[in-house]
C-alpha cells in the first residue's frame, strides 16, 4: 500500500500566486482520450516545482515531514518515450530540463519513493498494447537500475526499510492486459504491483468515467464477469487496484467486491468540482469502509473545474475528503507530469 | 512442444502460431510462459530453473523455458529482455515464418522470389542482446545462410534445438555440413530431431535412422556437438520404437551398440547442453559492462495495423493535414457518395 502522509501542515503562508494556465496540447493528446494523456504524475511538496521559487525556503522542518511520506505516482516513463523513445543513453536524468521530473529536483523535493506509471495510449488498446507496456516497464526498470539513487522494490518491507528513492512500478489502464489473466500475472512477475483498471478508455470488461462520460447510448458493463476475475486475480496476487479513470459505478462494484484496500491514485471530490474523474461521496464513504485510499489530484479541471486553480482550492479538497471519509483516506495524487509538458507551473506557486 | 535436453531435464517451449505474428503473439507468449510456470510449480516432480547451475543440481526434472520463434518478441529488444526477466532463457529465432529481421528455413523454402533478408542490422542486435542478457540462441527453424551469419556474429555458442542432419535428409529444417563445420568450431550443438520426415525424409523411420544422424553428426563435428532434439508434442509423428518421451533408453541402447562410450552418451544426454549454457552465461558475465541495448526495428521494416506508429499515432487527429486536405476529400467524397447513391438507386 501507499503510505497516505499525515495533514498537511498550515500552508496559509505559501504563495498562491497562479501561472497563466497554458496546458501545452501534447501532441499524441486527443479529446477522444479524455483530458490527460498521462494520468499520474511527478508529485512534489506544495509549493515546489522545476521552475518555480522554492516556497520551502528556509523551512527544513516542512521538508523533513514530506520526505518520509510522499509516494508520488511518476509519469516520467511515458516523457522518455515521447522524447527520446526511451533511448536513456541520450538523457542525463540528473539534469534534463525537458520534463519535471529529474534526479536532482527529486533530491531536493525529499521524495522517498515513486510510483512509476508504465502508460501506454488508448490508441493501442486493441494492437500492440502488451508489448508497449512490457517496454514501459523495462525503460523504468532500466532507470531505476541505471541510477544508484534508485531502488527497484517489490514489496511494502521493502519500499518501507529502503534508504533510496525506492520505486514502485504501477500500470496505468487494464487494455494493458489485452484482457488476459496470464498477462497479468506476468506483469506482477516483472514487479508490477498495481495496475489501475481503466485509463481513459474501456476496456472489454470494466468501465471509464471519461470515455462515456454524458452518453446516454453507452451501454458498456460497469465490471463484467471476467472484470470480477481481474479483480479478485489482483487480491490473490497482491496487486494494488487503482480506481482512478474508472466509471463510478464501476468504482463502486470494486470497492465492494475486492477484499484489499484499493485506490484512486490521482483524483478529487465530485462535490467540489463535478467531474466525471473525482469521486462522489458515496464512494468516499465507501472508501472510509473499506480503508482504502483517495489520492488527491491538484489538475485544475479537476479541483476547481476551471483552468485556474489555486493552492486554497486543492486544499478544500483535502478538507472535504477528511470530513466525509477522514483523514486515513487521504493521499496526495498531484498528476503534474502526465497532464502536460508546460515548462510553467500550472497549478501552484509560480515565480515565473 | 518440447526439446529433451537429457532424463532430468525439459526444455519447455512457449510457442505462438505464426499466425499471431503481427497480432497478439506477445500476449500469447506470456500466456504460453506463464501455463509452464503453473505447470512446473504445480507439480512437485519439476522445479523452475533459469540457470546452468541450478539446472546441473537439480534433483527434479528441471524445468527451462524456452520462446519457440522470434515473432514472439514482435522486434522488441524490451520484450526480449522482460522474458528473459520471467526466466526465458531460450529463444528461436524464427519459427516457420520469417520475422522482419530474420529468415526462416520453411517459409521462404525452394521459392526464388523470396528476397527477405537472411539477418538485418536489427537481427544483429537481436543476437548481440541475447549475448548481453545470457540467452541461448536457437537456430532451429532458420534459413542456412541466417543460420550460418548468427553462428559467426554470436559472441556465445548456440544450438538448433530440434534439427537433424541434411546430408542424410534433404529437409530445409535440418542442418547442412558446412554449418555442422562451424557448430563444431563454434562449440555449439546440434540436438537430433526424431521427426520422421527429417530423419528419413519420408513418413516412417526407426530407431537406426535416427541413430545413423548422431553417428553422422559425430563424424563430422563430433560427439560435442551432439544432443537430442526429440521435438515430442511438437512433431506429429515419430520413429518406431521412439513414440515418446520414455522410449529413449531404446536409442541409447542402439548408440551403445555402434560402440558410442560412456562419455559420449552422457555428453550427449547431459553435459554438452550444460556446457553450452554455462557458456552462454559467461559471455553474459564478459559483456556486463554492456549497457541494454535500445535499438528499434526502423517503423517502415515493421508497419502494420496492429502496430500503433507512435510518431503519428493519431494521424486522422493531426491537424496539419486536414487543414489542407479535407476541403477537396470531402468535396471528392460527397460526389462520390452522391453519384453511388444515385446508381444503386
Amino acid at each position: 500500500m501507499p503510505y497516505a502522509p499525515p495533514p498537511r501542515p498550515s500552508l496559509d503562508s505559501l504563495p498562491q500566486t497562479v501561472s497563466g494556465s497554458d496546458w501545452d496540447v501534447c501532441v499524441l493528446r486527443s479529446s477522444a482520450q479524455g483530458t490527460a494523456l498521462g494520468s499520474n504524475s511527478n508529485i512534489r511538496p506544495f509549493g515546489m516545482s522545476d521552475k518555480c521559487g522554492d516556497a520551502f525556503a528556509g523551512r527544513p522542518d516542512q521538508y523533513a515531514a514530506v520526505r518520509s511520506n510522499a509516494v508520488p505516482h511518476n509519469d516520467l516513463a511515458l516523457q522518455l518515450r515521447r522524447y527520446f523513445s526511451n533511448n536513456l543513453t541520450a538523457v542525463d536524468l540528473y539534469t534534463l530540463t525537458k520534463t519535471n521530473t529529474n534526479i536532482n529536483k527529486l533530491k531536493e523535493g525529499n521524495v522517498g519513493a515513486q510510483l512509476w506509471s508504465a502508460y501506454v495510449l488508448c490508441a493501442s488498446q486493441k494492437k500492440d498494447a502488451v508489448r508497449l507496456t512490457l517496454e514501459q516497464i523495462d525503460v523504468i526498470k532500466r532507470i531505476c537500475r541505471k541510477y544508484p539513487e534508485f531502488e527497484l522494490v517489490s514489496s511494502a518491507k521493502a519500499m518501507s526499510i529502503s534508504d533510496k528513492i525506492a520505486c514502485l512500478i504501477s500500470v496505468e489502464g487494464g487494455h494493458s492486459i489485452d484482457s488476459s489473466l496470464a498477462a497479468l500475472r506476468m506483469f506482477y512477475e516483472l514487479g508490477v504491483r498495481s495496475m489501475s483498471l481503466t485509463h481513459n478508455c474501456h476496456t472489454p470488461w470494466a468501465k471509464s468515467a471519461v470515455a462515456g462520460s454524458g452518453n446516454q447510448n453507452d451501454k458498456t458493463a460497469s465490471l463484467t464477469q471476467f472484470g470480477k476475475e481481474v479483480v479478485l486475480e489482483m487480491n490473490r496476487l497482491g496487486m494494488i487496484i487503482d480506481l482512478s479513470h474508472t466509471a463510478v459505478d464501476t468504482a463502486e462494484m470494486v470497492l465492494k467486491l475486492s477484499k484489499a484496500p484499493v485506490i484512486f491514485s490521482h483524483s478529487s471530490a465530485f462535490a467540489l468540482c463535478k467531474h466525471p474523474r473525482n469521486v462522489p461521496d458515496k464512494l468516499l464513504r465507501l472508501v472510509k469502509i473499506k480503508e482504502s485510499l483517495v489520492m488527491v489530484n491538484f489538475y485544475p479541471d479537476f479541483v476547481a473545474c476551471q483552468k485556474l486553480a489555486n493552492i486554497s482550492r486543492v486544499a478544500d479538497h483535502f478538507d472535504y475528503i477528511k470530513k466525509i471519509a477522514g483523514y486515513k483516506s487521504i493521499g496526495i495524487g498531484g498528476d503534474y507530469d502526465g497532464a502536460s509538458r508546460s515548462r510553467r507551473c500550472v497549478k501552484i506557486s509560480c515565480t515565473n
